[in-house]
């Protein structure tokens, strides 16, 4: 079976008592070891809603669809390990941001699915994902990717996986975390 | 333990630690393990050029269902009025995916608890003002959805969570503006109540300007949404700004305060397209002329933004008619009468009385010698002593010698004085409406006669009851 791949990545203010960081953290990891369909697309649903209705804090994101199997492959592995191996979170805490002294704090959520390549699912996503290279990075097109992910019909998402850094507030992304080589893949959301 | 083949999703890795967390999932039924090789740098490739289309999307979902969807011929389209619709399936129905855009950033912390407070905190002081107070608005944050529209699931987000303060020039200055309307009030009885009628942000930092010397009665009757016509999430972002200042006004007020009704001047705005805005327009409600001598107002001042604004909206030319009848004084201000001095130092002086937050002060007619001719132009009470002959007043000035005119509009009957309707709670009568004001299309089921959703940019059948797009029949 042959796959294609769609992911997605913001990076969005962390404020304190975030209920968009509180949200995502809940749905990080599903409801269980075990999910069956309706599930799935519950979990997505909802974090592609939350993210959708605080658009307006994120301030970097990438996103990517490819429908080269080998390609799919290949970075669906990578979006793994930039979960497994920890690479982009702290490992020490940034502590609390001072409001004003405008030092910000900022969270990234991820998601990458491996689509049947040719499933009704896969069309879809790929209409969705067809965008002017003007708009690549404008904040509708990211709202446009949010909303179409309510097209996802897990009977055709062969793996998926998603992560929240931080879980704890206390470990909020620093600006100067995000100057780090490791990060320079996030574009700026115009 | 599930059956697997009821949940075929196998979590296969998880983090779980302060700096991240999160989940890898497997369905192993339509996909093998990847051989997991060693990790490429993040390199971005852009993809190639396509216009996006909305067939394309349609397209999409139709393919997802089977034959088994029924026609359009099932269902009929409805008007149900818009607010009944939002406090039943929640404040952004038929929007539940969409966002609401904020204009104007505050530095301020923010105390997302308040929001509970919102409701208890606008309530006039004086006890005899409540009845004609609309809570509306104030309970837009906390509101959670009593029912779910049958084919149109989505998530729910509460407004207490999406909702930001705002602080824009426009209600800086018109904050200013109050004050400085309210200066001549203070400490004088003339019978007056302010109906302040600018857009709701800027009423909303007019009435916080003016909160020290006039009980503020907020007549906000509708709750924003994504789609809205009146941009109310702004008026509710601005009220979260100036809540702490109201709480304070409220202590440093005089008990018997005159009152001052504050209404949001986009509330008539123009609707003409249904399957993409939401109606969430509605009409003012003041106290009948009966109700007004028990208040202790025998006049009534008209704040608008401008000078060329001195004609009342539509929804309140019936009032005005009945107030002139009952001999309450009616009279129009530009809230752009009040201005700084134009050769004001950018800094007070050392030892200025004025606090620098609220520097430079504002007057009527743009400086401290005209202030005081306020009471020439609107002789609501006993002239004070004069200084000198009236200045030059570099501000346009008009509204003094308004007087209310009969007009037959869709909101007004043209014969106010033969008291059309019924006199309400309020003891405003009723008035005239344009058809379909103030409601939403919503889609009803032929078969169950339920709910299935709004009729907003819609495309594809409305039959969908098996938990939305792309959900699965297996679920």
């Amino acid at each position: 079976m042959e796959h294609a791949i769609f992911a997605l990545e913001v990076c969005a203010r962390l404020d304190a008592g975030s209920p968009l960081q509180r949200a995502l953290r809940g749905l990080a990891v599903g409801y269980g070891p075990r999910m069956n369909l309706q599930q799935k697309w519950r979990q997505y649903r909802d974090a592609s809603s939350v993210l959708f209705n605080h658009l307006s804090l994120v301030e970097r994101g990438c996103w990517d669809y490819f429908d080269d199997h080998a390609r799919a492959q290949r970075d669906f592995d990578m979006w793994t390990k930039g979960m497994t191996t920890e690479e982009g979170a702290r490992q020490t805490p940034s502590g609390s941001p001072d409001p004003y002294r405008g030092q910000p704090r900022y969270l990234t959520f991820t998601m990458a699915f491996l689509l049947v390549q040719g499933s009704p699912t896969d069309d879809a996503i790929a209409a969705v994902c067809k965008v002017p290279e003007a708009d690549l990075w404008k904040r509708a097109t990211f709202g446009r990717l949010l909303q179409g992910m309510g097209y996802l019909n897990f009977a055709s998402v062969a793996a998926d996986v998603s992560y929240l850094i931080p879980r704890d507030e206390g470990f909020g992304l620093t600006a100067q975390d995000l100057d780090a080589p490791k990060f320079h893949y996030l574009r700026q959301v115009e | 333990m599930s059956d697997p083949n009821q949940a075929p999703f196998e979590q296969d890795a998880r983090v779980d630690k302060p700096g991240i967390i999160g989940a890898r999932w497997w369905q192993k039924s339509v996909s093998a393990v990847p051989d997991l090789g060693r990790r490429d740098a993040m390199t971005k490739v852009l993809l190639g050029v396509g216009v996006v289309t909305a067939a394309g999307v349609a397209l999409g979902v139709a393919s997802t269902f089977k034959s088994n969807t029924p026609s359009d011929d099932d269902y009929r389209v409805e008007a149900r009025s818009a607010l009944d619709m939002q406090k039943q399936y929640g404040w952004s129905f038929g929007a539940t995916s969409e966002n609401l855009t904020f204009d104007g950033n505050t530095t301020q912390p923010f105390d997302r608890a308040a929001l509970d407070r919102l409701a208890s905190d606008m309530r006039p002081a004086r006890a005899d003002l409540v009845p004609f107070a609309t809570p509306s608005l104030w309970e837009a944050p906390r509101a959670q959805p009593t029912a779910q529209p049958a084919a149109d699931p989505g998530g729910f987000t509460p407004l207490r969570d999406v909702l930001r303060p705002i602080f824009t020039p426009k209600m800086d200055l018109a904050y200013r503006q109050g004050k400085a309307l309210a200066s001549l009030f203070k400490g004088t009885a003339t019978g007056a109540m302010l109906v302040i009628d600018l857009p709701g942000p800027e009423s909303i930092a007019f009435a916080a300007g003016a909160a020290e010397v006039f009980d503020p009665v907020f007549t906000f009757d509708n709750w924003p949404h994504p789609r809205g016509v009146v941009p109310a999430h702004l008026t509710l972002a601005s009220a979260s700004y100036y809540q702490p200042r109201f709480v304070r006004a409220r202590e440093a007020r005089p008990k018997n305060a005159p009152p001052m009704f504050v209404l949001d001047r986009n509330r008539l705005r123009p609707y003409t397209d249904d399957a993409n805005q939401f109606d969430n327009r509605y009409t003012a409600r003041l106290p009948g002329d009966h109700a007004l001598g028990p208040l202790g107002v025998s006049r009534v001042l008209y704040v608008v933004p401008t000078a060329l604004d001195v004609l009342e909206l539509d929804d309140l030319n019936d009032d005005f008619i009945l107030y002139d009848a009952a001999r309450i004084n009616v009279k129009v201000v530009p809230a752009a009468s009040f201005a700084p001095e134009a050769d004001a130092p950018e800094h007070p002086p050392l030892k200025s009385s004025v606090d620098p937050a609220d520097w430079p002060p504002y007057f009527y007619g743009g400086s401290a010698a005209a202030h005081p001719f306020f009471w020439v132009d609107y002789p609501f009470r006993e002239l004070p002593k004069l200084a000198g002959e009236r200045p030059y007043m570099p501000v346009a000035l008009a509204g003094s010698d308004y007087v209310p005119k009969a007009r037959k509009t869709p909101f007004s009957s043209g014969s106010a004085l033969g008291l059309v309707g019924t006199p309400d709670a309020g003891g405003a009568s009723a008035r005239p409406r344009p058809s379909g004001f103030g409601t939403v299309p919503v889609i009803i089921g032929l078969g169950t006669g339920a709910l299935l959703g709004a009729k907003l940019s819609r495309s594809g059948t409305w039959n969908r009851y098996s938990g939305g797009y792309g959900g699965g029949s297996g679920g």
